[in-house]
């Protein structure tokens, strides 16, 4: 584990995990028999070849899909037989999230999309605003606020999915691949940017193929045909 | 509150980027409902808002029951000894219509039609205040009394130039001279269902003096529409059972007089013949409505699952389902609620249009007919219950997500699975066999409406010109002259080289005018026999209108010094002569004479909803002639004789007006509604119906095979032929199609059975589109299927691949 910083306290776990999909006739088994704890404020990378459960399990994790079988704690609450409804509160209120393909929404204007979880958190109008702003100044796109998704860069597009994910202040932090439609430059300015939020105490779950931004994290889970085949903490680079 | 703000300014900006989408979906609903709103408003108007006279529920027109229940009007004995034995009324009023002929300076004489009162006619309809002047009272009602007048306001402003001085001076009428002591109210009018708007009251005491006395003790002339009053808190029942005993104290008096007495609201009987076509419509045009929210909603379900994406998105962003079905219903809401006034300004130009054919008993009492508030404010809460129940479907399907793969690709690329491709299915064909059922339904409606007033007639109103001629004047009395002169009349019309052949009557088909009891010679049958019309005719009345002589002879000129003779219809001879009228002996009710039966007719039929054949007797006019009666002219030119008939009619009596000259055809009402605008209307919304379920199904299947766009170019890659692809994805398509189809076919059979039971007249099946609507939504499907599948297969799989 961590080395630096001694962990505060147990954020999730899974226990005994198993995902399968069904198609047609066919049956895929996407994560098998998954053992996983994250404390708060660690910053874990996810790494596997493709098909291997990646997704699956960060889907798992951040509550967008229940396990078939097994159990799930988040933040000391059993969480995998939750209703939709409930499902959905903890996913606004806890979790942030960050897609490859960023997805923003195109009718929206950056300053409402980074709005969008905390108008479905019920919160007003002036607290909104405050956490928006503050958000989008801290991943330095505080002077696009009434600009299309379309008029910016990839790079660009992500900042705002980064700063959507934690304008609400969430207990986690979970990027699918955040790099992955970006260029080599962009790409390490936001993983610059996840290295400053984790200084700041975000945790933070990541699944990504590359190695170097891998490293950066501090532990490391490898998953191979659905399951954990290594867990190891390391050093920063 | 504030995400339903932002609910609704993100639909109103998706609107604005998609506007084409939204604008056409804007106006299919605002051109149906404004329809549906018309029409409603028109049935409010005329059928659920009261007569506008006061305390009109109190109002009732009674009617004579003779034999078989059978309407009559009230002869005037009879009116009077209700008016002297009623505790249960406060008022009666009998009324007659008649054509007077109105003298005015430097002009011929023109046709008025107007009533003769008895009793307190305005009283009665609760009209207490004239315009100018004074109405009449019962006490006008007087004989010797002096001869007074009230006109309309109409006439008063049309004939004599709304003159002030006009009241205390006289006019003339039929020849004599009237005071007129009155003018109407400017918002009165009046005309009894099934006549035509009076325009001036005389007292019928101080009319026609002959014809006063005469009618004053003849129980057996059934002339009088009588309207009562009931007093304030006695029901329809109570004065009903008061009037049966007063007509059976009269039958113990004149047990040859045997009557029963039945009480009809005002209001009902001047509804009773446009209420079926006025709810038909709307039913039609509502059936319209349903299919286009029917249509919106595959079209939002196309437009939803494009932004499934977007959907899956807010909902890991927190949204519940629930918030993300209450944005999605927002949208179609709202989208229902723009399309409200719109359909306002579509509702406030059709309501003239629908009212102009569909109201023509009504137009006499002076409905007015307008857009009440309220009903535009009903017509905005149909609009958004429509929006939440066809906009609920497509908004739980679309947020029927499965989150992560969503989010990972984007949307529309992730192909469904199975379970989900099911789903869609269902979705589809329900959406189908509503779409099916719905138009079946209209079309059967429709085609019910069309075949009513469509229905043959039993004679040929077209090019068939009839002119209203009033012979009224004193010396037409005598009915030797004023049937020389209506047979000079018909040899100047004859005369013309555009006119095939013309008669005369007493009055026109297909209205009932004159129903008579008979008796048949040797017979003595009880309950009595009865022409439900008798007509007073001229030779060749049966040539004109095409109606065939069944057997034995026409009448001839020859019958007018003759002996009595009769022709009766088809349906008379059956039902009363048991198959051979020929050479049987009848007396009418109002004749002392026998007549022998020399000829057999075909039947005539009443047209429009409950239709019926009518039992009729025909006399020889020149045998029994009126002074008032209708000239009609069989020709190739019709607007020459409709222009000319004044000038002809002049060129044999310059003081003889014609009323009114118009076309047979226009004026058998159901008839010309059938032939012309209502007809045209009806094929109008037929085919909207059907364009509108195609354009739907159309819809459906192409979204159905666009969903499988990628399978195709995976089919491609791996080497299938073109032609195997699309056929397997046509197949499938319309494998779906096909069972929405039969499920819609289905239940529309039921609901025709259904109806058909309930609804007299309506048709439980239509081969025509039966047959034509399941047909035209599959061909519609297939071509959905196969274009964008042949689009697909056209180009590499790599880009097709590709797609997002």
């Amino acid at each position: 584990m961590d080395g630096e910083s001694e962990p505060e306290a147990e954020l999730l776990r899974l226990s005994g995990i198993r995902k399968v999909f069904w198609s047609d006739d066919l049956e895929t088994h996407a994560l098998s028999d998954v053992h996983l704890e994250i404390a708060r404020g660690e910053y874990v990378a996810i790494e596997g070849p493709s098909g291997s459960g990646k997704t699956t399990l960060l889907s798992i994790l951040g509550l967008l899909e229940p396990p078939t079988s097994g159990e799930h704690w988040f933040q000391g609450r059993p969480v995998q037989h939750l209703s939709a409804r409930e499902r959905a509160r903890i996913r606004n209120r806890e979790i942030g999230f960050i897609f490859q393909n960023f997805n923003l929404i195109g009718d929206l204007t950056v300053y409402e999309n980074a709005e969008l979880p905390l108008l479905y958190r019920g919160l007003s109008s002036g607290e909104r605003r405050e956490r928006v702003l503050s958000a989008l100044e801290r991943v330095q796109m505080a002077h696009t606020v009434s600009h299309l998704p379309s008029q910016l860069s990839g790079g660009q597009q992500q900042r705002v999915a980064v700063a959507r994910a934690v304008a609400g202040a969430p207990a986690v932090l979970l990027a699918d691949e955040p790099t992955g439609s970006l260029d080599s430059k962009s790409g390490d300015g936001v993983m610059d940017l996840l290295d400053e939020l984790h200084a700041a105490g975000t945790t933070i779950c990541i699944v990504t193929h590359n190695h170097d931004y891998a490293r950066r994290a501090r532990r490391a889970i490898h998953l191979f045909d659905g399951r954990v085949v290594d867990d190891q903490a390391h050093s920063a680079v | 509150m504030a995400q339903l703000w932002a609910d609704l300014r993100f639909a109103l900006r998706s609107m604005g980027r998609r506007w084409k989408f939204f604008a056409l979906s804007i106006a299919m609903l605002a051109v149906s409902l404004g329809a549906t709103t018309a029409m409603f408003g028109l049935a409010r108007s005329l059928l659920l808002s009261p007569l506008p006279l006061p305390a009109s529920e109190q109002l009732s027109v009674l009617w004579t029951l003779r034999a078989e229940e059978q309407r009559f009007k009230a002869s005037l004995p009879d009116f009077y000894d209700y008016r002297a034995r009623t505790r249960t009324l406060s008022h009666l009023a009998g009324v007659r219509s008649w054509l007077f002929a109105l003298s005015l300076p430097d002009r011929p004489a023109v046709g008025v039609s107007g009533d003769h009162v008895v009793g307190d006619f305005f009283g009665t309809l609760g009209v207490t205040r004239a315009l100018h002047g004074r109405l009449l009272t019962k006490e006008d009602d007087t004989p010797g009394g002096p001869r007074v007048v009230v006109l309309s306001e109409s006439l008063w402003r049309d004939a004599f130039g709304a003159d002030p001085n006009l009241v205390g001076g006289t006019i003339q009428l039929d020849g004599t001279p009237y005071t007129v002591v009155g003018v109407t109210p400017e918002d009165f009018a009046f005309g009894f269902p099934g006549q035509i708007r009076s325009s001036l009251w005389v007292p019928l005491s101080v009319g026609p003096l002959e014809y006063a006395a005469e009618i004053r003790e003849a129980r057996d002339r059934h002339e009088f529409n009588v309207i009562v009053r009931r007093k304030p808190g006695i029901t329809e029942a109570r004065a009903q059972a008061e009037l049966a005993a007063s007509a059976a104290g009269i039958t113990a008096e004149h047990p040859t007089h045997r009557i029963g007495v039945r009480l009809e609201n005002l209001h009902t009987e001047a509804v009773r013949t446009s209420r079926e076509l006025i709810w038909g419509l709307f039913a039609a045009v509502g059936l319209v409505f349903l299919l286009v929210c029917s249509n919106l909603a595959s079209l939002l379900m196309s437009h939803n699952h494009a932004r499934r994406g977007e959907l899956s998105l807010r909902s890991a962003l927190g949204a519940s389902r629930l918030t993300l079905v209450r944005q999605l219903l927002t949208e179609a809401v709202l989208l229902y609620a723009l399309s409200v006034p719109l359909a306002a300004l579509v509702a406030h130009n059709l309501l003239g249009l629908f009212y102009q054919f569909t109201a023509t008993d009504l137009a006499l009492l002076g409905i007015p007919v307008k857009l009440e508030l309220s009903t535009l404010a009903g017509s905005l809460l149909v609009s958004l219950l429509a929006g939440l129940s066809f906009g609920a479907p497509p908004a739980l399907s679309a947020t029927r997500l499965e989150l992560a793969p969503m989010l990972k690709e984007s949307a529309a690329a992730a192909s469904p699975g199975a379970s989900q491709r099911r789903m869609r299915s269902a979705l589809a064909m329900a959406q189908i066999a509503i779409a099916q059922a719905l138009v079946l339904c209209t079309g059967l409606s429709i085609e019910t409406l069309v075949r009513q007033l469509e229905a043959p007639l039993g004679f040929e109103p077209k090019n068939v010109v009839v002119g209203a001629v009033l012979a009224s004047k004193n010396e037409y009395l005598d009915p030797v002259r004023v049937s020389t002169f209506y047979d000079r009349v018909i040899e100047k019309f004859l005369a013309l080289p555009y006119v095939e052949a013309a008669a005369i009557n007493n009055s026109a088909p297909p209205h009932d005018f004159e129903s008579i009891y008979f008796e048949i010679e040797g017979q003595g049958s009880e309950p009595k026999p009865m022409f439900e019309q008798h007509d007073r005719i001229s030779p060749g009345y049966f040539g004109t209108l095409a109606i065939p002589l069944l057997s034995g002879r026409d009448f001839s000129v020859a019958d007018a010094g003759g002996p009595p003779v009769l022709i009766v219809s088809k349906s008379a001879e059956d039902r009363y002569f048991g198959g051979h009228a020929l050479g049987s002996r009848v007396r009418l009710d109002n004749e002392k004479v026998t007549r022998e039966v020399v000829g057999v007719v075909g039947d005539i039929h009443r047209p429009g909803l409950g239709r019926s054949t009518r039992i009729e007797g025909y006399l020889p006019y020149a045998q029994s002639p009126f002074q008032s009666m209708r000239v009609l002219v069989k020709t190739s030119e019709p607007e020459r004789v409709r222009f000319e008939f004044q000038k002809l009619v002049s060129s044999v009596d310059p003081e003889v007006p014609v009323v009114e000259a118009w076309p047979l055809e226009a004026g058998v009402t159901w008839y010309a509604i059938g032939r012309s605008l209502a007809t045209y209307l009806l094929a109008v919304f037929s085919i909207t119906a059907l364009f509108l379920a195609t354009l739907g199904t159309y819809g459906l299947a192409s979204h159905l095979t666009q969903q499988r766009t990628r399978e195709i170019g995976i089919r491609m890659a791996l080497g299938s032929p073109p032609l195997s692809v699309c056929w397997l994805i046509v197949r499938s398509g319309l494998s779906t199609v096909a069972i929405g189809v039969a499920i819609g076919w289905v239940l529309a059979l039921a609901a025709g059975q259904a109806l058909s039971r309930f609804v007299p007249d309506a048709l439980a099946f239509d081969t025509f589109w039966f047959a034509t609507a399941p047909l035209v939504l599959l061909v519609s499907a297939a071509l959905a299927c196969f274009f964008p599948a042949w689009n697909a297969v056209r180009i590499s799989p790599a880009a097709t691949l590709r797609r997002p």
